[in-house]
């Protein structure tokens, strides 16, 4: 029994692995056949990871509503704008225009969906400048650097800073172009270091986690 | 206008205002709109996958074209499902263990190829004008980017960067200097992390122990604190 729930798995991980680490190195059409059906694969075992992430979100705000724990008019809330985005989109079959003309479900999206997601997004600008005016303050020579990469940058950025100091455009033009790009250059790299390694250890079975726990 | 672009314009203008709201403080509008938010954005994404996933992607192939090799993944798919079967959940490991294998497959070779070798053919290609030749000259303009001047500092720059997170060799001596060169060099770059990375990876580091503890790290501080002149110590 353990063979197939331990060993069946890393077993698969590693052929599917090799294959299509291999894939990459064989320029044929039945490679590239290969790998366009896999992704399309992909995409429809997705579709059901889906089903788990909803069936939670769904079983945990139940229980909220269930045991009237405190916000519980919230995950009520968010049970309606579901269920009727939903009924929305199956009436409309999934269409957000139909010949030009808005369906339902276009105006669920347009009219809520858009304008909560940008200003959800909208109100992160100032989480950014609160936690920049934290950061930006100078208390180590590192620090001071950093206030004064970012002051050049934001000078440089903004038609009044340039006109304010001249110099500002093309020095954080140089900051982003030069030092800006060395760095991102080198965490990419030590990214895609650390992918590679990661994808090794999953493929050889050392890395296990995504198994899960439970039993053998 | 039509009614329901008035309608529509008057919740959308509501809706945002609900969610500016929390510039001001945590309230129940804010929690309103938030959770209306998570709602209708997973009704979307259900509906849409409905119609991607199972519509365009397994339902008309099959009956239409015949593809059946598509029940593979379908099959693939409906074993995730076993999860909710405490006695076969193991059976969900085929369906993980098949996606974590691609993904992992596919990443490999892309992410050298795109990633790793590009960054460094980027970074020491330009390098190549410096060989002496027949007319070789250094030049010096800083303002642009492929100039001599900035490819050794771009040079200098990720090397060490990458050094400063190379954690296999202590940081001491002449590698001290490089690695600090990387530090400061981060600070021109998307790197408040630098010192985040440090402490995880590094901890044996004093003072990466000292950042963790001092700013309530992820780790429950077990030693006591010293901070004499420029530098924590720990005690």
């Amino acid at each position: 029994m353990i063979f197939l729930r331990r060993q069946v798995p890393l077993l698969i991980t590693l052929i599917t692995g090799l294959v299509f680490a291999g894939q990459y190195y064989v320029p044929h059409p039945a490679s590239e056949q290969m790998l366009t059906s896999v992704t399309k694969w992909l995409q429809i075992i997705g579709g059901f990871a889906l089903v788990l992430g909803v069936s939670s979100l769904f079983h945990v705000h139940a229980i909220k509503i269930r045991r009237k724990e405190a916000g519980w008019g919230y995950s009520f809330v968010l049970y309606v704008g579901m269920l009727g985005t939903i009924v929305a989109g199956m009436w409309s079959n999934g269409k957000e225009a139909v010949d030009g003309a808005m369906t339902a479900f276009g105006w669920v999206y347009n009219f809520m969906m858009v304008p909560l997601q940008s200003t959800m997004f909208a109100i992160l600008a100032f989480f950014i400048a609160s936690a920049a005016y934290r950061s930006f303050r100078a208390r180590s020579r590192e620090a001071a650097v950093l206030l004064i990469a970012a002051v050049i940058v934001m000078m440089g950025r903004v038609p009044l800073g340039e006109y304010l100091i001249p110099l500002s455009g093309d020095l954080s033009q140089w900051i982003l172009n030069v030092l800006n790009a060395s760095v991102r250059r080198a965490i990419l790299i030590g990214v895609s270091l650390g992918t590679v390694a990661l994808s090794i250890k999953i493929i050889f079975g050392k890395e296990r986690s995504y198994l899960g726990g439970g039993k053998e | 206008m039509s009614f329901e672009l008035i309608i529509g314009a008057w919740v959308a203008t509501g809706l945002t205002l609900f969610i500016f709201t929390f510039l001001y403080k945590d309230n129940p509008l804010f929690k309103l709109a938030e959770n209306l938010y998570v709602g209708v954005s997973v009704g979307y994404t259900i509906v849409k996958t409905y119609d991607t996933v199972i519509v365009h992607l397994v339902w008309k192939p099959i009956v239409e074209n015949g593809e059946w090799a598509l029940l593979i993944p379908v099959a693939i798919g409906m074993l995730m499902l076993t999860r909710y079967v405490p006695k076969a959940a193991w059976i969900s490991r085929y369906a993980f263990a098949f996606i974590v294998g691609v993904g992992s497959g596919l990443a490999i070779p892309r992410t050298i190829s795109s990633f790793i070798l590009k960054q460094i053919e980027d970074t020491v290609r330009p390098l190549l004008t410096l060989i002496p030749g027949e007319g070789v000259t250094f030049t010096w303009n800083l303002l642009n980017p492929a100039s001599s001047l900035n490819t050794i500092i771009i040079l200098i720059g990720v090397s060490s960067v990458l050094f400063y997170f190379f954690f296999s060799v202590e940081h001491t001596g002449p590698g001290k200097v490089v690695a600090r060169t990387g530090i400061r060099r981060c600070r021109f770059g998307p790197a408040r992390c630098c010192h985040r990375h440090r402490y995880r990876t590094a901890s044996r580091y004093r003072w990466g122990l000292a950042c963790c503890c001092s700013r309530g790290g992820p780790w429950p501080c077990r030693l006591r604190l010293v901070y004499a002149g420029d530098r924590w110590f720990l005690g």
